[in-house]
């Protein structure tokens, strides 16, 4: 007694449970006629789809994305399917945690439009990621709603009966085509209760089909073949859109003459898009008239010019148009090389693979040259001369004679001892000295072919006096009874006449306004003749006239002083 | 148990080594060159880390986001997971695998779905228009029981490798239903 109670609760308890479930799923028979297919997705590999026409399955459904994740089968399958003539569906495994209005359009974009023939989109429901019934039903009516207003078409439901009642548990529905899962091999399955009969069954998933390795679900259409042809999407009544020429016609029959545009049909539809942009995505371009543009979906939104860089619209230097150097390519189909080239201004420059110009200067004094083998420096040469006061030098540097410091400064002569910068004070020709009576009355300069070297009386002759062919160094006191020739001769032996001339002291302190010496001043005699009228910085006595004696040690300082001088004017002019 | 390991990894790693030596490459970098393989159980063994019998879970994107392109038209990818619970003290050969443990493993073709979105992206926007995508190169797979990828709470054998610490398929839909499970026990203990 007592176990029979107990029994019967049990039982009691296990109907209050179950009994609701089991109680609102509807046991549907098919029609009389049913029409075998399959459905398959990424597991099936790589399917001959003649074998499976020729095994007589009469529509396929594929997989097009699970949630995100794309399908890699389903390109090759979606056009095979179409290529035998088929009825093809495309189904994505709904996941509700991801966003239903993305993973629609995932799955949209795949399809593309949908063609005469084609079923109706499926949407996958399996999985509830933890979602509850209302996030659940809530997530797949936006899918609908979505899918329904994109195609034009009522969406599939996939779904398993148990599955349906236990997490979705929506009437919402019922208005959608029902593919029920359910492998059995009853005659006749059962169905969630919101649906009273059923489009598609799938009954195995343990099929084997000619034309495809491994196992393969098998499917149901409840009905005959013109069934099934009226239940697919039908040709369009009016016209059929697309491109006639360059002329868009849409379903409308509305027309539009793409002119300077093109015609393009593709996901977004039938449309007049620019002649220079791609159809779908964004896009660098170059348009028909060299401007760089940015397309979005076929309309140019943006253009610049890139020659007013100095550049030029380039479609062949990356994936994408840019602006590249005119001095890079020729034109803008093009190919730039990474290359060297020389400019006008004798600079080198580096072309680089992408079309970009940047500088890369040639070694010091090096120029650029291109003989038609290729860019390459070489050593830069000109011809020594002057040009107004500039000193042109060998290696095509400029002195500015004028600006030398000091003394120095003078201007460039050209004569037969060639092109260099002559002091102001001196004459451009010749040996001889001058006085400075500017710096101080005992300053004079020894000058030779227009360079100076400074100098000054030693002490006890303080002042420097003119003379003709020269100057004197002559006491303060007694001028005239100690005076010192002070112009070198040719041999560097000093002249005859050691007579002050007042008349010949330059007032001014040029040159020009003593005369020129006789001889040129070259190497020790003329530098020793001219030490002779130097104050030694160690002999502080009078005038030593006498290149013997005590005047050696300063004979040498003023020996190389000229030395320095005359080698520093070289590699100045050199 | 850690020798058993041992063992078993030294003969994978030895057999590995000689399929890489045999065939100049590694499966995945000469998947383009040749069809792919259908395996077998046992040849399947021979790759994995471990065998083991579990509860498909929920699908995960992992967090770790793989860019492809530049500027504006860059894909984003996520990867692709599992997570799969071990049942019954089921796994064979694999190292710190235990009954009850969640692991995350690799969904097939992850890799794939994201070269390929890629490549078909890239020529649907070369053309201006609606472009085929050119199909993978096939990678070796078990000649799988399953018509298609198990469902949330369903019970299947899967032969996995570890590769950088992450679980992943030994291969291609390295899958197969539950049924198989006592099959591949006598097979591993008959060290096949």
């Amino acid at each position: 007694m007592m176990a029979r109670a107990v029994w019967a609760a049990v039982t009691a308890a296990w109907v209050l449970a179950w009994a609701p479930a089991a109680l609102a799923m509807t046991k549907v028979c098919p029609d009389s006629v049913m029409l075998d297919g399959i459905d398959v997705s990424y597991w099936q590999q790589n399917i001959d789809w003649a074998k499976v026409k020729a095994a007589g399955k009469k529509y396929a459904i594929m997989r097009a994305t699970h949630a995100m994740k794309v399908d890699t089968k389903f390109d090759y399958n979606w056009k095979e399917c179409h290529a035998k003539g088929l009825h093809c569906g495309v189904y994505q495994f709904f996941e509700p945690a991801e966003d239903p209005i993305v993973q629609a359009d995932l799955m949209l974009g795949m399809m593309g439009k949908l063609q005469p023939g084609d079923l109706p989109p499926v949407i996958d429901v399996e999985s509830t990621l933890g979602a509850t019934p209302t996030q659940l039903s809530a997530a797949v009516a936006k899918w609908i709603a979505h899918v329904e207003k994109a195609t034009g078409v009522k969406p599939i439901i996939y779904s398993g009966a148990y599955f349906w009642e236990g997490n979705v548990k929506s009437n919402a529905f019922k208005a959608y085509p029902l593919w029920h899962p359910q492998y059995t091999t009853a005659s006749c399955p059962t169905i969630a209760s919101p649906w009273t009969t059923w489009h598609f069954w799938q009954h195995s998933s343990t099929g084997s089909v000619s034309g495809i390795s491994g196992n393969v679900d098998l499917n149901r259409w409840n009905g005959d073949a013109a069934a099934l042809a009226g239940f697919a999407v039908q040709p369009t009544a009016g016209c059929t859109p697309g491109c006639q020429g360059n002329v868009a016609v849409q379903a409308s029959c509305a027309k539009s003459d793409c002119a300077a545009g093109k015609c393009v049909s593709d996901s977004l539809g039938v449309r007049c898009i620019d002649s220079s942009c791609p159809g779908l995505g964004k896009a660098k371009v170059c348009t028909a008239s060299g401007l760089l543009g940015d397309c979005d979906n076929g309309k140019l939104s943006a253009t610049s010019d890139c020659s007013a860089t100095g550049g030029l619209c380039s479609s062949a230097a990356a994936s994408q148009a840019k602006c590249v150097s005119s001095f890079c390519v020729s034109s803008s189909s093009a190919k730039p090389q990474a290359k060297d080239i020389c400019l006008k201004d004798g600079k080198r420059y580096s072309c680089s693979a992408a079309g970009d110009l940047s500088l890369k200067e040639c070694p010091a004094g090096g120029s650029c040259s291109d003989d038609g083998s290729g860019a390459v420096c070489s050593a830069k040469t000109c011809a020594k001369s002057c040009q107004g006061d500039l000193l042109v030098s060998a290696d095509c540097g400029k002195i500015d004679c004028g600006g030398l410091p000091g003394l120095q400064a003078g201007s460039c002569v050209s004569d037969a001892k060639g092109p260099r910068c002559a002091s102001a004070f001196c004459p451009p020709l010749g040996t001889t000295t001058v006085c400075l009576p500017k710096i101080s009355p005992a300053a004079m300069g020894i000058c030779t072919d227009g360079s100076l070297v400074p100098a000054t009386c030693k002490v006890g002759l303080e002042t420097c006096v003119a003379v003709p062919g020269g100057t004197q160094c002559q006491a303060l006191a007694t001028a005239d009874a100690q005076v010192i020739d002070t112009d070198p001769g040719p041999d560097g032996a000093a002249a005859d006449d050691l007579s002050p001339s007042e008349d010949a002291t330059p007032s001014d302190g040029i040159a020009g306004d003593g005369p020129a010496g006789d001889g040129s001043l070259s190497g020790g005699d003329g530098a020793g003749a001219a030490a002779n009228l130097l104050m030694s910085p160690k002999d502080e006595g009078g005038c030593n006239a006498n290149p013997s004696g005590n005047a050696d040690g300063w004979l040498g300082l003023v020996l190389a002083a000229a030395a320095l001088a005359l080698a520093r004017r070289k590699e100045l002019e050199t | 148990m850690a020798q058993t390991r041992g063992g078993f990894a030294g003969t994978l790693a030895a057999a590995w080594a000689l399929a890489t030596i045999a065939t100049g490459a590694s499966a995945e970098a000469r998947a383009p060159q040749r069809p792919a393989k259908t395996l077998t159980w046992p040849q399947l063994l021979q790759r994995s880390d471990a065998v083991a019998l579990v509860e498909i879970g929920r699908p995960v994107a992992k967090q770790t986001k793989l860019t492809v392109g530049v500027g504006s038209d860059f894909v984003r990818h996520q990867r692709h997971m599992t997570v799969v619970a071990l049942a019954q003290g089921s796994a064979l050969r694999g190292r710190g695998l235990r009954a009850g443990q969640q692991i995350l493993v690799d969904d097939v073709d992850w890799q794939g779905d994201m070269l390929h979105h890629q490549r078909c992206q890239e020529l649907k926007k070369a053309k201006g228009q609606a472009e085929v995508c050119p199909a993978l190169a096939d990678k070796d797979g078990l000649a799988s029981q399953l018509s298609r990828e198990p469902g949330s709470g369903q019970q299947v054998v899967v032969a996995l490798k570890k590769v950088n610490g992450d679980w992943q398929l030994a291969a291609e839909r390295a899958m197969d239903t539950a049924q198989t499970w006592p099959m591949l026990q006598r097979l591993a203990r008959s060290g096949r």
